[in-house]
C-alpha cells in the first residue's frame, strides 16, 4: 500500500491525520466529501467548499482533500481489505485509530462505487445488450414466379462504443446461416461454463 | 475394548456430537445419544440425508426413525445384522460394530482440508475469482439495458459487472495539488493556494476526468518523485524575452536591408512590413530636407520612371548610411557612458569611505572646540572657580563613596541570592537531565516490551496453529503405538497358545503309546495268566482278578474323560451366559414393554379422539 503512493499523497495524509492542523468535525466533512466526489455524487461538496475556502488553512485543507481522493482511489484499484487499510493507516501515517475507523467504515461502503467510477474509466469492445429480429419472406422475383426462400434480418443493440451509443450490429443472413450463428454462440457459452467450472470440478 | 471405544467416542466428538465427558465406553449410550451419533455419522457420509438428530417422544416416530438409520445402513452396504432394536434397544457388541462401520465411511479430514487449502497461490486465487464471476453472469437473468445506470448490472451480494454503458476514454489533466510553489516566495505562494487555488476535483474540466487525472498524478509521483519539470523562474523568463526580441530585431534590420536591395514594391514579408513601418516616421523629415531636390523631382517629371526609382534608391540608401553611422555614434557614447558609471560606481564607496573620515575629525574638532571655550569663559575669576571645583569634586567622591557602599549593602544579598539560584537551577537541571533520561529509558523499554510482546503473540498464534496440526498426529501415533503394542501381545499369546497345543499334542502321543504299551502287556500278561490257569487255582483267581482290575480301570479311564467333556461343557455354558448376559436382556425387555405399554396408551388415547370425532361428527 505505501509503495503505491507517492510522497506528496503520504504527506497530505500525515496533515490530514493531524488533529491541530485539522479537527474533527472538519475530518467528516472532508471524508463525506471526498467520497462523494469519488463516487460522483455531488450532493455536499458545496457545503465544504465555503468552508474550505473561508478558513486560514485553507492550503493544508485542499493538500488534505488531495490526498484523500488519491488514497481512496488508489485503495480501491488495488482492492485493499478493510484490515490492511487500517494498519497501513496507523502504522505509516500515524492516524488516531478513531479515525482510522471511519476512514475504514467509509471506504468499505463507498468500495464498490468507487470501483464502478473506476470501471467507467476506459474502453471495452462493444457489449450487446439486446436483440431485435425480423423474418422476411421472398415470395417472387423478377426472373422467377416462385421463390420461397426466407431472410432474417437481425440488428444487435450495442453499447460502450466510443463514439457514439447507435452503433449497432445489422445484418441480413438465410436460415443456415442463422443456425451456423446459433450454434457457435452455444459453443462459445459452453466455453464460457467450463471456464467457470474450472475451480469446482 | 476400552481403546475401541475411546477412538469411536473422538471420532464421534470430531463430527460434532455432543458427547460428555464422563462417557467412556459405549454401554454409557443412551438411545438418543446412539441415534445422534449414528444419524450425524450418516449426514457427514452422505450430505443432505435429513435424519433427525435428537428422538421425538411419540413411540411410533422413534421407531420410524430407527428403522430409517438401519435401512441407510443396510444401503451403505453394512452386512451384519441390523434394526431399529440396534439403536433404540442397544447392545454393546452390535452397536459397536455398527458405528465402526459408520466410522470407517467417514470421509477423511485431512481430503477436506486439501481442497480448502489449494487456491493459496495468487493465481489460483484469480482463477477461482474469474469462475465465480463468470458464474455469477451466466446464472443472472437478461435485464434490458433501459434498466442499467451506465450498464452497471448490481448483484445481491453488493458486486457489480459492468454490461455495456458509456464509459469514458482515460484523459487526465494536470492538477496543481499546492506541494511544489512555481519560482515565487513561500509567502506568496502560500497566499495564492489559500485564496486561490481550487481544490483538486474543481480543476478538471469534466467530472469524469477526476479519477484518470488522481491517479496520473499519483503514478507520477512515484515514477519520477523529483524529476517533476520546474517552472521557469521570473528572471529567466526575462532574459529569453529579451534575447528573443534581440533576435528578432536583428533579423528584421538584416531582412529590411535585403529588401531595399530588392524592389520596393515587393513589400510582402512581415519583417519588411515592420521595417517600412519603423522608419516611415525616421524618413519623412528627411525627405522634407531638401525642397530643391523636391522642385528637381517636379521639373524632371518627364525623365524616366527607371532615373526617378534610382535616384529615390540612392537617395534611401543614403539615408539608411547616415541613419547608421549615427547609431553608430549613439552607441559608441552609450559604451563611453556605460564605462563612465561603471568607473564612477568603484570609486563612489571609496568617496563615501573618505566622507565619513572627514564628518568623524569635524566632530571631534567641534567637542575641543566647546572645551576650549569653557575654560576661557572660567578664566577671569579663576580661583573661586578653582574652589568651586574642588567642592565639587568632594562632593562627587563622597557621593560615589555612599553610593559604592549602598551598592555593597544591595550587593551581598543579591549575590547571596544569585548563588543560592544558581545552586537550585543546576539541581534542578541535573534532576531534569536525570528524569529525561529515566523517560527515555522507560520509553526504550517500552517499545522494546511491546516488540517483545508482539513476538510472543505472533509465537503463541504459530504455536496454537502447530498445536492444533499436531494434536491429531500425537493421537495417531499414540494409537498406532497402541495398535503394535496389541499385536505384539497376539503374537506373544499365539505363541503360547502353540506351545500349549504341542504339549497337548505330547501328552496325546504319550497316552496313546502308553494305552498300546498298556494292551500289549495286557494281552501278554492275559496269554500268560491264561495259560497257566487251566492248570493252577491260583493263577485261576489271578486271571479273574486281572479281568476286573483291567475292567475297572478302563472305566475309569471313561469316567475322568467323562469328566473332562463335562467341565468343557459347563465352560462354555457359562460362556453363553455371560454373552446372553451382556445383551441385557431383561433390561431391554423391560424397556420394550415398557414402550410398548406407552404405544398402546397413545393408540388408546388415539382410538378414543377418533370416537369422540366421529361421535361429533
Amino acid at each position: 500500500m505505501e509503495t503505491r503512493l507517492c510522497a506528496d499523497v503520504l504527506s497530505g495524509l500525515k496533515r490530514l491525520g493531524n488533529s491541530t492542523l485539522v479537527n474533527e468535525d472538519l475530518f467528516s466533512k472532508l471524508l463525506v466529501c471526498g467520497v462523494n466526489t469519488i463516487t460522483q455524487s455531488n450532493s455536499q461538496s458545496l457545503n465544504f467548499l465555503s468552508l474550505a475556502t473561508g478558513s486560514s488553512k485553507g492550503d493544508v485543507m485542499k493538500e488534505a482533500h488531495f490526498s484523500l481522493l488519491a488514497l481512496l482511489v488508489e485503495a480501491a484499484r488495488m482492492d485493499v481489505s478493510s484490515d490492511s487499510l487500517q494498519s497501513f493507516l496507523e502504522s505509516k501515517v500515524n492516524w488516531p485509530a478513531n479515525r482510522c475507523k471511519k476512514l475504514t467504515t467509509a471506504f468499505n461502503e463507498a468500495l464498490p462505487h468507487i470501483q464502478v467510477s473506476l470501471a467507467n474509466v476506459g474502453f471495452h469492445p462493444p457489449h450487446v445488450v439486446d436483440v431485435k429480429w425480423s423474418l422476411l419472406h421472398n415470395i417472387k422475383s423478377s426472373s422467377s414466379e416462385h421463390a420461397a426462400n426466407t431472410i432474417v434480418a437481425v440488428n444487435f443493440k450495442t453499447e460502450g462504443m466510443t463514439n457514439s451509443s447507435e452503433d449497432d450490429v445489422q445484418f441480413m443472413c438465410t436460415l443456415p446461416e442463422l443456425q451456423d450463428l446459433v450454434s457457435k454462440l452455444k459453443e462459445a457459452l459452453r466455453q464460457m461454463e467450463r471456464v467457470a467450472q474450472m475451480s469446482h470440478p | 475394548m476400552d481403546e475401541v471405544d475411546r477412538i469411536i467416542i473422538r471420532s464421534l466428538k470430531e463430527i460434532g456430537c455432543d458427547i460428555e465427558e464422563e462417557i467412556e465406553s459405549l454401554k454409557q449410550f443412551s438411545p438418543e445419544l446412539v441415534v445422534e451419533a449414528a444419524s450425524k455419522c450418516i449426514e457427514a457420509i452422505q450430505p443432505g440425508s435429513r435424519i433427525p438428530t435428537s428422538l421425538p417422544p411419540s413411540m411410533s416416530l422413534r421407531f420410524r426413525i430407527g428403522a430409517t438409520i438401519a435401512q441407510t445402513c443396510t444401503d451403505m452396504g453394512y452386512t451384519g445384522e441390523v434394526g431399529y432394536q440396534t439403536f433404540l434397544y442397544s447392545n454393546e457388541a452390535d452397536l459397536r460394530r455398527v458405528l465402526m462401520f459408520l466410522i470407517e465411511r467417514l470421509p477423511k479430514d485431512g481430503q477436506a482440508d486439501k481442497i480448502v487449502q489449494e487456491p493459496s497461490s495468487r493465481a489460483a486465487r484469480l482463477r477461482n475469482e474469474i469462475s465465480a464471476t463468470i458464474t455469477k453472469q451466466l446464472s443472472s437473468p437478461w435485464v434490458p439495458s433501459f434498466c442499467r445506470t451506465d450498464g452497471i448490472r448490481w448483484h445481491d451480494d453488493g458486486s457489480f459487472t459492468k454490461e455495456g454503458g458509456r464509459c469514458n476514454p482515460y484523459v487526465s489533466e494536470p492538477l496543481q495539488t499546492g506541494n511544489t510553489s512555481h519560482g515565487c516566495t513561500p509567502q506568496e505562494w502560500r497566499e495564492y493556494c489559500v485564496q486561490y487555488l481550487p481544490l483538486v476535483s474543481d480543476q478538471v474540466s469534466a467530472a469524469n476526468r477526476l479519477v484518470p487525472s488522481l491517479i496520473t498524478l499519483n503514478s507520477r509521483g512515484i515514477l519520477a518523485p523529483r524529476q517533476q519539470l520546474a517552472a521557469p523562474k521570473a528572471e529567466e523568463l526575462r532574459k529569453t524575452r529579451s534575447d528573443l526580441l534581440k533576435s528578432e530585431f536583428d533579423k528584421l534590420v538584416s531582412s529590411a536591408a535585403q529588401q531595399k536591395l530588392h524592389s520596393r514594391s515587393k513589400l510582402s514579408s512581415r519583417f519588411a512590413l515592420n521595417e517600412r513601418l519603423q522608419f516611415s516616421s525616421e524618413k519623412s523629415p528627411e525627405k522634407k530636407k531638401p525642397p530643391a531636390a523636391e522642385s528637381v523631382v517636379e521639373e524632371a517629371a518627364s525623365e524616366s520612371a527607371e532615373e526617378r526609382q534610382k535616384r529615390q534608391e540612392e537617395e534611401e540608401e543614403l539615408a539608411v548610411e547616415k541613419l547608421k553611422s549615427e547609431n553608430d555614434d549613439l552607441r559608441e557614447r552609450l559604451e563611453q557612458l556605460q564605462l563612465d558609471i561603471k568607473t564612477m560606481s568603484a570609486k563612489l564607496p571609496k568617496v563615501l569611505d573618505e566622507r565619513d573620515l572627514a564628518e568623524r575629525a569635524l566632530k571631534e574638532a567641534e567637542a575641543q572646540q566647546t572645551v576650549r571655550r569653557k575654560v576661557l569663559d572660567l578664566l577671569p575669576n579663576a580661583d573661586t572657580n578653582i574652589e568651586k571645583l574642588h567642592a565639587m569634586i568632594e562632593a562627587t567622591t563622597k557621593k560615589l563613596v555612599s553610593l559604592a557602599s549602598q551598592w555593597e549593602e544591595h550587593r551581598a544579598p543579591l549575590l547571596l541570592k544569585y548563588r543560592e539560584a544558581r545552586k537550585l537551577n543546576s539541581s534542578k537541571a541535573s534532576e531534569s537531565a536525570r528524569q529525561v533520561e529515566a523517560l527515555r529509558i522507560t520509553r526504550d523499554k517500552v517499545s522494546e516490551l511491546t516488540e517483545e510482546l508482539r513476538n510472543k503473540e505472533e509465537l503463541y498464534k504459530h504455536l496454537q496453529a502447530e498445536y492444533a496440526k499436531v494434536s491429531k498426529d500425537i493421537s495417531r501415533s499414540a494409537y498406532t503405538r497402541r495398535i503394535m503394542e496389541i499385536i505384539g501381545n497376539i503374537s506373544k499369546q499365539k505363541d503360547e497358545i502353540e506351545k500349549i497345543l504341542k504339549d497337548t499334542k505330547e501328552l496325546h502321543k504319550e497316552i496313546n503309546t502308553l494305552a498300546g504299551r498298556l494292551d500289549r502287556s495286557f494281552t501278554v500278561a492275559d496269554e500268560v495268566i491264561f495259560r497257566d490257569a487251566k492248570r493252577d487255582e491260583v493263577s485261576r483267581r489271578a486271571y479273574k482278578l486281572l479281568a476286573t482290575l483291567h475292567s475297572d480301570c478302563s472305566e475309569l479311564v471313561k469316567m475322568v474323560e467323562e469328566t473332562g467333556a463335562n467341565v468343557r461343557e459347563s465352560r462354555d455354558l457359562e460362556d453363553q451366559i455371560e454373552t446372553e448376559r451382556a445383551k441385557s436382556v431383561g433390561g431391554n425387555l423391560e424397556r420394550i414393554s415398557a414402550d410398548l405399554h406407552q404405544m398402546k396408551q397413545e393408540t388408546a388415547s388415539l382410538a378414543a379422539q377418533l370416537k369422540t370425532k366421529s361421535g361429533d361428527v
